[in-house]
């Protein structure tokens, strides 16, 4: 294990210089320190912890090193299909591009910008502070060079999709960050896409808050090198009557592990969450999904697709906890998981803490291969084998994927997920 | 000589179900199958589009002059095998046009021939739709999911008008249907009749028969067939019952 201090000092006193040639505000130094110095106490999460029993971030804890940002070879970059209409938001290797990015007939400014250039606005100050106590967020806080922030004013409905996209092109150490705070009854669609085309190391926070009566689409999908690590901790608090639509698809990197939390705060939240990830021999996916149920009348819906491959290792945890205050909490969460070869594995483990007494609440968990009548039903109309598993892995995942917010991009994570099947077809036996 | 199935000898889990089964069927006949649960009716259609689980311990079956027990399920299907499931699978996920769209490409790979347009796909696709009074909306539905016995039933003889099989056999087609969806599914096998098309159907009732006439008509008893005759052979069962055929038949 990596925990040498020093090469994390190493690390954010390059940060800390790129602050300075920045000219960012001075309240910005304590805080980093401050978060180095809880990160080195903490230190880098290992099996031993619960939450850590299956993820070893070993591998990763040593390539995290000094060099944190590389200069952006912004012509490498991949920048996935946006809608035509969409506000996008590009950051090559942690930095924004504003050659990459696209604000065509966005109607207002202010709204959504890039943090690096916003850090003396007021408020600023609330972006880089972390609400979760995550493992990995202090480090990102330490670290991060730029990030996305979206702030929609009362009552203001953003029709266009805000697509933040993080790309990286070099094996570099990037600590993306996302800011949404959606005002009263506002409303957006976002969503936050990660893609390298080089084996980079992903440290990524994103902090969201929905205002009273709002509703928020937020969407992350996640498609980094092979060779990547991408650990994301994402924090989303709901007010009262506010409304949430999540999916969270993980198709790519080495390692990925997502912690969610969500935090129904105010009478009459909803959220509803749809994860989907596969994994193969060369992928391992592990999802912590951390449903807190803080006040009456609220209710979460949660369902988690995984399907796993070739040795491939899943993991879901998923926590429904209901606080004594929130009766009336109207919770159900499921993960299902298609193990698609023999020596696949899902660890699994949905849960409930209840503190109140009247509530509904379920979760449950399945775990299958694919149905072998409607494997020879398909071969029977001509369809060969290897297209027909396909044709049921996809059917599988469709779910998840319909619950994508535009037409496009649905096709991109089908068009994603065809692809790595049809890779991995090659070497799935009968 | 379409179908010439020889001494065919059929197992699952050790257990034997087909006991020399003979079979041959020409090119545009209709040949009837008829006989008690557990005859081994519905076995001889799995064993011919090629499920996995049952053992051949005896016997050939030869297809077009190949034989037919040597292909996967898909490469008889190219070669033009149809089966008419009696319990269709509901598959959720998979859209109806997109499976026959693949179905119909996977058989134009095999024979060599380019993939079918779209715009003349879809609109072969929506005549058949027609043809089986079956309303567009089922198009993009999931394969059978949540249609009711007629409707998957239906959905099946829509699927054989768009593969346009060379050899159908249709599986217990008329279970659980009402008398007005038994008339439109027979309808719609009557339709696809052609001299290049052979059809096998595997019965319990003679009703169905009243409204497909057969060429031929077989009894299945025993993993055997044991009488053979025209479909005057249907009206006698019809009227006699099982028993007493295969009282004859032991006797």
């Amino acid at each position: 294990m990596n925990l040498d201090p020093n090469n994390y000092r190493a690390a954010l006193a390059n940060t800390l210089k790129q602050d300075a040639d920045a000219g960012h505000p001075e309240w910005l130094l304590p805080i980093r320190n401050e978060a180095l110095k809880q990160f080195l106490k903490q230190g880098f999460p290992h099996n031993k912890l619960e939450n850590w029993r299956y993820t070893n971030l070993a591998p990763m804890s040593e390539r995290i090193n000094a060099s944190v940002a590389q200069p952006a070879a912004v012509s490498d970059a991949i920048v996935p299909v946006t809608d035509s209409d969409s506000l996008t938001l590009v950051f090559v290797n942690g930095m924004f591009s504003s050659q990459k990015s696209s604000r065509t007939g966005f109607p207002a400014k202010g709204i959504v910008s890039n943090m690096a250039t916003q850090l003396d606005t007021d408020g600023a100050e609330d972006w880089l502070r972390n609400s979760g106590d995550s493992d990995l967020a202090q480090l990102n806080l330490a670290m991060t060079n730029d990030g996305a922030v979206v702030q929609i004013p009362d009552n203001i409905e953003i029709a266009q999709t805000i697509h933040i996209i993080f790309t990286n092109t070099a094996e570099a150490n990037v600590f993306p960050r996302v800011i949404i705070r959606l005002g009263r009854n506002a409303k957006a669609t976002v969503i936050e896409h990660h893609i390298s085309n080089a084996a980079c190391v992903s440290t990524a926070v994103t902090n969201i808050s929905c205002g009273e009566g709002s509703h928020l689409t937020y969407q992350k999908l996640q498609e980094e090198h092979a060779r990547s690590f991408h650990v994301a901790a994402q924090t989303i608090k709901l007010a009262k009557d506010s409304h949430c639509d999540i999916v969270n698809i993980d198709l790519g990197a080495a390692i990925a592990r997502n912690d969610l939390r969500i935090l129904l705060q105010g009478s009459g939240a909803e959220v509803g969450v749809s994860g989907l990830f596969l994994v193969d021999a060369e992928r391992h996916a592990d999802n912590h999904l951390h449903l807190e149920h803080q006040a009456a009348n609220t209710r979460s819906r949660s369902h988690y697709a995984g399907v796993m491959a070739n040795k491939g290792h899943g993991v879901f945890n998923g926590m429904i906890h209901v606080l004594q205050a929130a009766q009336k909490t109207d919770a159900a969460l499921n993960n299902k998981n298609l193990l698609l070869t023999q020596g696949a594995e899902i660890d699994t483990k949905p849960e409930l803490e209840i503190y109140a007494d009247d509530v509904k609440c379920a979760h449950g968990s399945t775990t299958g291969q694919l149905d072998a009548a409607s494997l020879f039903y398909l071969r029977t109309r001509g369809v060969p084998q290897q297209v027909a598993r396909n044709m049921l892995v996809q059917a599988f995942a469709i779910e998840v994927v319909q619950q994508l917010a535009n037409e496009s991009l649905r096709e991109y994570v089908q068009n994603s997920v065809e692809q790595q099947l049809n890779k991995l077809g090659a070497v799935i036996e009968n | 000589m379409l179908l010439e199935v020889k001494d065919l000898h059929a197992s699952i889990g050790g257990k034997e179900i087909l006991k020399g089964l003979s079979l041959t069927i020409k090119a545009g006949e209709v040949h009837a199958i008829m006989g008690p649960n557990g005859s081994g009716k519905s076995t001889l259609a799995q064993v011919l589009a090629g499920r996995e689980g049952y053992e051949i311990t005896a016997g050939s079956v030869s297809y077009n002059g190949v034989d037919l027990l040597d292909l996967e399920p898909e490469e008889r299907a190219q070669a033009g095998l149809f089966l008419g499931f009696q319990y269709p699978v509901e598959i959720p996920g998979v859209n109806n046009v997109y499976l026959l769209k693949a179905a119909l490409n996977a058989r134009q790979k095999a024979a060599g021939q380019p993939e079918i347009d779209a715009v003349s796909f879809m609109r072969m696709v929506k005549e058949k739709a027609a043809l089986m009074e079956m309303d567009q909306s089922f198009l993009s539905r999931s394969v059978n999911e949540g249609f009711s016995g007629g409707e998957k039933k239906r959905n099946e003889i829509f699927q054989m008008a768009v593969l346009e099989p060379t050899l159908a056999i249709l599986d217990e087609t008329d279970s659980g249907l009402d008398i007005d969806a038994l008339k439109v599914v027979a309808n719609g096998v009557n339709l696809q009749r052609r001299d290049d098309r052979s059809v096998l159907l595997i019965t319990h009732y003679q009703r169905l028969l009243d409204y497909i006439e057969p060429d031929y008509v077989h009894v299945l008893a025993n993993g055997k067939i044991i009488h053979s005759g025209d479909k005057s052979l249907a009206l006698q069962l019809e009227a006699e019952g099982y028993d007493a055929l295969m009282a004859k038949a032991a006797g």
